[in-house]
């Protein structure tokens, strides 16, 4: 109600342009800090990502919001930047002042542009890492997360295991050096929601290469003790396609293969999502993926905060956006926001397989005093350390 | 409470009267590509009618002999003639046509073209597209104020309302409502617009001259998040001064006392429910239940649930017919 007086005088100003395709009167960028895209050659076709991962949300959420400004005399720019050393990082906060700024960079990236920016207006939405770390360690204002967190992720999945009273769990690890937030989020939730391990092991591709997968993978998986479900643990996507079906006991394969938690999936098409769906098809001409709905959550947010203050105005907007009074409409089936503790977007989690959703988390049952949402990630406890 | 009691008896005259007279409700099937028909004597479904794709709004002519029908994925609004139960026609309509309203002259239609951020006036008689008007992102809810000069529309991701005037087709005002607006209505005095907004979870009620704001409801619904509590279709009752509120995933509907402006009941009906239609006496409300794939009907006087009637997959649009 007391933003409507402002929009109100806002309206009558433009009212007369509306019609006429109104002029923009406010020109608003938003700069987009991403590294190149990593080769992936090394996988399988069906594992690669497109190189405008990410990026394609972005232009969807700049057109969207576009179509609105037009409405209130507002144009939103995309600018992009690859970044890939901190020099580049330098160069690029130096030629910015008062800036949002989404970004998609690895962990030390991140905690750089956190440090640099500590003391300037600047609004950060971190719309591509799922590190833990970046949120329980970096703590400002000023930073948001419209990825989801590994922990919110791998709590979506217990969850759903503990609602499926699967609780007896065998874990396959990767090794690489980004598959080690996704485990110890993983292990987070075993240890919260008591579902026990029974067996661990890491793939380490050294299996014997007299053996195809069909052989080796129901040896690796065989156990003393029967398991109730797989969990796979591999980010990086190099090993997880084998296991499904290959498994010694027939159970169903979870984690980052078989039944997978992430924000997003082309299956998804209740809450108006079939619309998204489908403007992101005819942009894109490819899908949506999950990192590309991480994106287009940050631009509406920016757009939804101008919207209300009436201008970018970064100290404003971080203050809104952390507030009560910000709810996000985002084709979830519920209003989204931002935890005010760690700028975390609560939403809640989808489940799905390759070609449907099964369910999404949080599970019923699963309470909390301030929202259920919050049942999903890291605590209070855990945040802003 | 006095009006009330004289309402409540004009309404039994007219419930006894109607005792003899059959009604028909007609149910779109978004997920079965279907139209159910439900006769409101005895509740029975008598028949599944095959239309086109991902049938959403759907509306009688003025003397309900034809219905148009918003056939989303088939991109068209369908004209369906109800003695021969055949698609006779189509308008055209631009792509992804969802909801549709319908001039009180009865010669021109309006259709939200979900996809495109677009409006579309559609000239029934000359079956061609008078104009497209560019509206907000994802354009949902249509209404004609009763005297046919006001056309509101709202947009979904915009989250405004969106006034255009008929006669010369020109949107010269809009208005930012609550998050997610979906379902709007004119008063029959032509006064007041009343705007829902599905995740804001609010109900905006206009001035229609001044578009200014005069009231604002959210709900509570016991034992439910307010998340969940989400308002979409919308009815003003004509013999009484009730409005019904359906509120989505929260499975309720609310009852307004529009004289007061207070909340007076929220009724139990099933999954998800979405839009509303009443009777021709205003007798029965009709409420159409997307998740729970059925049919609520609601007496209005006692303001409960007479029965529940299974339908196709995702019932949508709803609307009654008098044989």
């Amino acid at each position: 109600m007391r933003f409507f007086l402002l929009i109100t005088t806002l309206l009558i100003t433009c009212a007369f342009s509306a019609t006429s395709a109104a002029k923009a009167l406010l020109e608003i960028d938003v700069h987009y800090l991403t590294q190149r895209h990593k080769s992936d050659k090394h996988l399988p076709v069906l594992q690669r990502s497109p190189a405008n991962l990410g990026l394609a949300g972005l232009q969807l959420a700049i057109a969207d919001s576009n179509t609105t400004g037009k409405f209130l005399g507002y144009h939103y720019n995309l600018q992009t930047h690859i970044i890939d050393t901190i020099e580049d990082l330098q160069t690029v906060l130096e030629q910015l002042d008062h800036a949002a700024i989404v970004h998609h960079l690895d962990d030390a990236l991140t905690t750089s542009l956190y440090e640099q920016t500590a003391k300037q207006p600047f609004i950060l939405f971190n719309a591509g890492n799922y590190s833990a770390n970046l949120r329980s360690h970096a703590c400002g204002d000023n930073i948001f997360h419209t990825a989801p967190s590994d922990a919110q992720l791998t709590d979506a999945l217990g969850q759903w295991l503990l609602k499926k009273q699967l609780t007896k769990v065998f874990l396959i690890t990767g090794t690489q050096a980004e598959d080690q937030s996704y485990i110890k989020a993983l292990e987070r939730t075993f240890k919260r929601f008591r579902i026990n391990v029974i067996a661990r092991k890491a793939w380490t591709f050294d299996m014997d290469l007299r053996r195809s997968i069909q052989q080796d993978i129901p040896l690796f998986t065989q156990t003393s003790r029967p398991y109730d479900a797989v969990v796979v643990a591999d980010p990086s996507q190099v090993f997880g396609y084998y296991i499904p079906y290959n498994t010694f006991y027939p159970r169903p394969v979870v984690g980052t293969e078989g039944l997978i938690a992430d924000s997003w999936h082309p299956a998804i098409e209740q809450w108006g999502a079939r619309q998204l769906q489908g403007r992101f098809v005819d942009t894109a001409q490819r899908l949506m993926q999950a990192q590309d709905y991480n994106h287009y959550i940050a631009v509406r947010a920016i757009a939804q905060g101008v919207q209300t203050i009436g201008t970018l105005d970064i100290p404003k907007l971080t203050q809104y956006l952390r507030s009560e009074a910000f709810s996000l409409a985002a084709y979830k089936g519920r209003k989204l926001s931002f935890r005010s503790d760690s700028g975390q977007l609560r939403a809640p989690i989808p489940l799905f397989h390759a070609r449907g959703l099964v369910s999404q988390s949080p599970q019923e049952g699963f309470m909390h005093p301030v929202t259920e949402l919050d049942t999903l990630g890291l605590t209070s406890n855990e945040v802003c350390q | 409470m006095k009006p009330l009691f004289s309402f409540s008896s004009i309404l039994l005259a007219g419930a006894l009267f109607s005792a003899s007279a059959t009604e028909w409700a007609y149910v779109t099937n978004e997920k079965s590509n279907s139209l159910s028909v439900i006769n409101l004597n005895d509740y029975s479904v008598i028949k599944e009618i095959p239309v086109g794709e991902r049938p959403r709004g759907f509306i009688f002519n003025h003397d309900q002999t034809l219905a148009y029908i918003c056939a989303s994925d088939s991109d068209r609004i369908q004209i369906f003639d109800v003695e021969s139960e055949t698609i006779v026609g189509e308008l055209p309509s631009g792509e992804d046509p969802e909801t549709i309203a319908l001039h009180p002259n009865g010669k021109t239609i309006y259709t939200a073209n979900e996809d495109d951020a677009l409006l579309t006036v559609i000239d029934i008689a000359s079956q061609t597209v008078t104009t497209q008007i560019d509206v907000g992102v994802e354009p949902e809810g249509l209404a004609v104020s009763p005297d046919g000069k006001v056309l509101v529309v709202t947009s979904e991701t915009t989250n405004m309302v969106h006034w255009i005037d008929t006669a010369t087709n020109e949107n010269y005002a809009n208005s930012l409502v609550g998050a997610r607006p979906r379902g709007a209505m004119f008063t029959q005095d032509n006064s007041k617009l009343w705007v829902t907004s599905e995740i804001g979870g609010e109900t905006t009620v206009f001035d229609v001259v001044t578009q200014a704001v005069l009231h604002e409801f959210t709900f509570k619904v016991r034992g439910m998040h307010d998340d969940r509590v989400q308002p979409v279709g919308i009815v003003l009752m004509k013999s009484k001064p009730l409005a019904f509120v359906a509120l989505g995933p929260s499975n309720h509907v609310a009852v307004i006392n529009t004289q007061t402006m207070e909340i007076i009941k929220y009724i139990l009906v099933g999954r998800r429910v979405w839009q509303l239609a009443f009777n021709e006496d205003e007798s029965l409300l009709l409420t159409t239940n997307g998740v729970s794939s059925d049919v609520s009907v609601i007496n209005t006087d006692s303001l409960k649930v007479e029965k529940s009637i299974k339908v196709g997959r995702y019932p949508w649009g709803v609307a009654v017919r008098q044989l």
